[in-house]
């Protein structure tokens, strides 16, 4: 790597963490540029340290650098501050491997990850001076890709993209990278013949070749392909021998503490829980688990190969891994050889997951975290949650008895069906906790008072999840609700033990009309950008009144997209995208929840014919087989 | 038992501050699988004391570090044990960051931080902004030569207070030329100052200092800053390097 940095020593010197800019890395990639045929810009469109803190980035990196003609190189969203100034001396947004600019590349992929980055996706084409529409977009501009969690509803940000990639990305890329470097060499390249070529690869849409008619209402009437070969659905892509992907055991190793400071082993995608609110956990499915000797491999590897001083097991729950005791006793024992630090998120409360963390966290220092979502049993039942008031105690007794006093419990307000009741049992639930407590630890035992901290979200309803039809409140009654349930905290015995916060309304508002959207919002996503919106997720960048605003110049109506109930006949915008489980597995999941029929059981314990058996892979296959 | 290492810092990773050079350490040496001593408790940390932080931006040819080892190492022969040492460190390193010396320190001496008393320093002007640098010079000599003090107002964190600088300006010379990367002619001017954690004089105060006295607007004159080494005051008060003299 060469010492020729993108950014002047003088700018470097005046913008806040300068190494967010340099790249050189240790284990970043480099490769000569005159060796390689196809280079590819992967981009997080949000700060440095949060974009290096993705684990899918680092897998995609891993693959494509893996194939000797592609070169993939990162880059993320400059800071406000280097923004001003990129903007102000004219220079191009950049790479950081070969510090060269994003309009050089063959490809720029961006993944999105959550809603409230879409106005930085319009800061990196602006700042590397790509058209912001695909429609305008020169025969000499990158392919402009997106892929990641919000690309289940692409259509709010389908016109900034050329094409948009469905599912897990290690198993398209070939074809769209071999199909490149054919039609490169045989001289038939164009971006619309590429388009149209890339269209008829598994998991790939290409939103511009779909005609979408609205109804009278502003609903969608019909979303059809303009021509014969090109799919009207788009499969979700999945990769079923989890065990043999790619897995960066290399890691690149940040210069500055990012988010995720610490190395990451994913142990399984996907989850064997049908949350009826959780996008995860439907569109990752089927869940399949990596096996332990791979984990155990892999482990050591990543250790070895960065010396971070500790290691964070990655999945969506945990407890669910079926060796994870097997798995857990060898990390341990290599981990306090290395004097390497154990992160144990989403882990079940119970006598096995607490007596593994009294090993490798300090007790007094910690705390037990639950995420019952839901206060009331009723509702528990509603959003499938399968965890009862008895989990939550047995697991709260037994933390208390070794020693924790500090308890987080997470909880969503504005769920379907939710009462004020269901509101007021939260500090109900959690004073239940506190009075536990004080009953199973003798005064003289205890370290000072017990801590039970409240933590409410408002929920959003997500594409492809049995709550994709549910209604969303004004900001105005989602507040009404949070102060409900801090007056009912107040009037609690043990009030003095409960804290509690929750998370703004606005962006929830936001998110809610974002998650939901259709074609129309890439207007309003534009008129926004275009005045002053970005790093929307950063509270002290946020404005609701420029959203707002923006709404209101292209039509857009947040009722309409967010507040209001959906029927199951209406022909929602990401209808056209297969995700394995079917439309008609959400319905009756939905009706289920509305009409309180209980709960629906995990995959483990017995197949509820969601239809992701057709992946042929995961946990569809274990044990029992297909139901 | 405790190596005191010396190292160099050059390149895109001088925009790496204190703190992150401490972690990227931290990180080289676990995977380098140094035998280094680690703190007790749950969130065990290697015991290294870094001499003196570095500014974000300036390049260093002389920065050093403490590593404790763990108590069971031994060995019969010092150099090539510490040469193995600089070997494992330098050959998981290669990103600006290299290990140039190591020596043992003996038994009762300060830490490398509590050690330092001055640092040497190269600086030069950025864009060759100075037009002659030799009638230039003559008058920065003059300043540094006569008896009159430099009184600058030094800014802690807690107040502000009138200093003297002429006491801590333990060498300064000037008129050496180099080529620069673009082969231009550079002129630089080589100081050591008082350093360490009573008097701790940076090279930019002093030149503007100078700059303030010639009736220059420091803005206008970018100065550019590497740091050559660290010294130490021996038994004898001699200013020594801090890593040539730990033997008694």
């Amino acid at each position: 790597m060469g010492n020729k940095l993108a950014l002047s020593d003088d700018i470097l010197m005046r913008v806040e963490k300068p190494a967010r800019y340099i790249g050189n890395e240790r284990n970043a990639t480099i490769k000569d540029l005159s060796s390689v045929k196809i280079r590819f810009a992967m981009c997080f469109p949000d700060v440095y340290e949060i974009g290096m803190s993705n684990i899918g980035i680092q897998i995609l990196y891993e693959m494509m650098n893996r194939r000797p003609d592609v070169y993939c190189e990162r880059v993320y969203s400059p800071w406000p501050d280097l923004d001003k100034i990129m903007r102000d001396e004219n220079i191009p947004l950049f790479s950081l491997e070969t510090q060269s600019p994003i309009k050089d590349f063959d490809f720029l992929g961006i993944t999105l990850q959550y809603e409230m980055c879409y106005s930085n996706i319009l800061q990196i084409l602006d700042l590397s001076g790509i058209a912001l529409r695909s429609s305008d977009r020169n025969e000499d501009d990158p392919i402009v890709m997106a892929g990641g969690a919000c690309t289940y509803n692409p259509e709010p940000v389908a016109a900034f993209f050329d094409l948009i990639y469905i599912g897990e990305g290690e198993t398209s890329f070939d074809p769209l990278f071999d199909i490149y470097n054919k039609m490169k060499e045989d001289g038939t390249y164009s971006r619309v013949a590429y388009l149209r070529e890339a269209s008829k690869v598994p998991g790939i849409y290409v939103p511009s070749l779909y005609d979408v008619t609205y109804n009278e209402d502003g609903t969608v009437k019909s979303f059809e392909p303009k021509y014969e070969d090109v799919p009207k659905t788009i499969r979700k892509q999945v990769i079923t021998d989890l065990s043999n992907g790619p897995y960066p055991t290399k890691p690149i190793i940040p210069y500055i503490q990012v988010t995720q400071d610490r190395a990451v082993l994913e142990i399984q995608r996907g989850c064997i829980r049908g949350c009826r609110f959780c996008q995860a956990g439907m569109t990752y499915r089927p869940n399949r688990e990596k096996d332990i000797e791979t984990l155990k491999k892999q482990a050591i590897e990543i250790l070895d190969n960065t010396g971070f001083d500790e290691i964070s097991l990655s999945s969506l729950s945990s407890s669910d891994y079926e060796k994870l005791p097997e798995f857990l006793d060898f990390l341990i024992e290599e981990c306090e050889k290395r004097h390497v630090n154990i992160s144990l998120p989403s882990l079940r409360i119970d006598a096995f997951s607490l007596s593994v963390m009294s090993k490798v966290q300090d007790v007094k220092k910690s705390s037990i975290t639950f995420a019952p979502e839901a206060g009331s049993q009723r509702l528990r039942d509603v959003i499938n949650k399968g965890l009862t008031v008895e989990d939550i105690m047995n697991g709260s007794r037994q933390a208390f008895l070794g020693g924790w006093n500090k308890v987080k419990f997470y909880f969503m307000l504005g769920l379907p069906t939710e009462t004020d009741e269901d509101v007021k049992a939260i500090p109900e639930l959690s004073d239940s906790v506190a009075m536990l407590y004080y009953d199973t630890i003798p005064k003289e035992e205890r370290h000072g008072r017990c801590n039970i901290n409240i933590s409410t979200s408002f929920f959003v309803p997500k594409p492809f999840t049995p709550f994709q039809w549910a209604g969303m409140f004004p900001p105005e009654e989602y507040l009404r609700k949070a102060h409900l349930l801090k007056d009912t905290m107040r009037a609690q015995l043990n009030q003095k033990s409960l804290s509690y916060q929750y998370h703004e309304a606005d962006v929830t508002i936001l998110e809610g009309v974002f998650a939901r959207g259709d074609r129309k919002l890439s207007d309003a996503i534009e008129y926004a950008y275009k005045h002053g919106a970005l790093f929307d997720a950063w509270s002290e960048f946020f404005s609701y009144e420029r959203w707002l605003d923006a709404f209101e110049k292209c039509n857009i109506s947040i009722p309409f997209y967010a507040y209001r109930e959906r029927t199951v006949e209406e022909k929602l915008p990401w209808d056209f995208i297969d995700i394995g489980v079917s439309r008609r597995f959400l319905e009756n999941e939905w009706k289920k929840a509305t009409e309180e029929r209980g709960i629906t059981n995990n995959c483990r314990d017995k197949c509820s014919g969601c239809g992701c058996a057709t992946y042929g892979g995961g946990v569809c296959f274990k044990e029992r087989g297909v139901d | 038992m405790r190596v005191r290492l010396k190292f160099s810092k050059h390149g895109p990773i001088r925009f790496i501050g204190h703190l992150d050079t401490l972690r990227y350490f931290q990180k080289a040496i676990a995977r380098a699988k140094v035998p280094v001593k680690y703190s007790e408790g749950f969130h065990p940390h290697q015991l290294l004391s870094f001499a003196m932080p570095l500014s974000v931006g300036v390049e260093s040819d002389g920065e050093y570090l403490d590593m404790e080892l763990l108590s069971s190492v031994s060995f019969d022969d010092e150099k090539r044990f510490l040469d193995g040492i600089i070997k494992d460190l330098n050959d998981t390193m290669d990103e600006g960051i290299k290990i140039l010396s190591a020596k043992v320190v003996p038994e009762g001496k300060k830490n490398a931080m509590a050690s330092v008393s001055a640092a040497s320093y190269q600086v030069w002007y950025k864009n060759h902004k100075v037009e002659d640098p030799d009638e230039f010079s003559e008058k920065i000599m003059e300043i540094i030569n006569s008896n009159e003090p430099i009184i600058v107002t030094k800014k802690t964190k807690k107040s502000e207070k009138e200093i003297d600088l002429k006491p801590h300006i333990l060498t300064f010379s000037c008129g050496v030329s180099t080529f620069d990367e673009t082969m231009e002619l550079r002129f630089d001017y080589f100081m050591m100052l008082s350093a360490g954690s009573e008097n701790n004089i940076k090279p930019q105060l002093l030149m503007d200092a100078i700059h303030k006295r010639l009736g220059m607007d420091p803005e206008e004159y970018p100065i550019v800053i590497r740091r050559n080494d660290l010294f130490m005051t021996d038994d004898e008060g001699a200013i020594v390097p801090l890593i040539n003299d730990l033997s008694e």
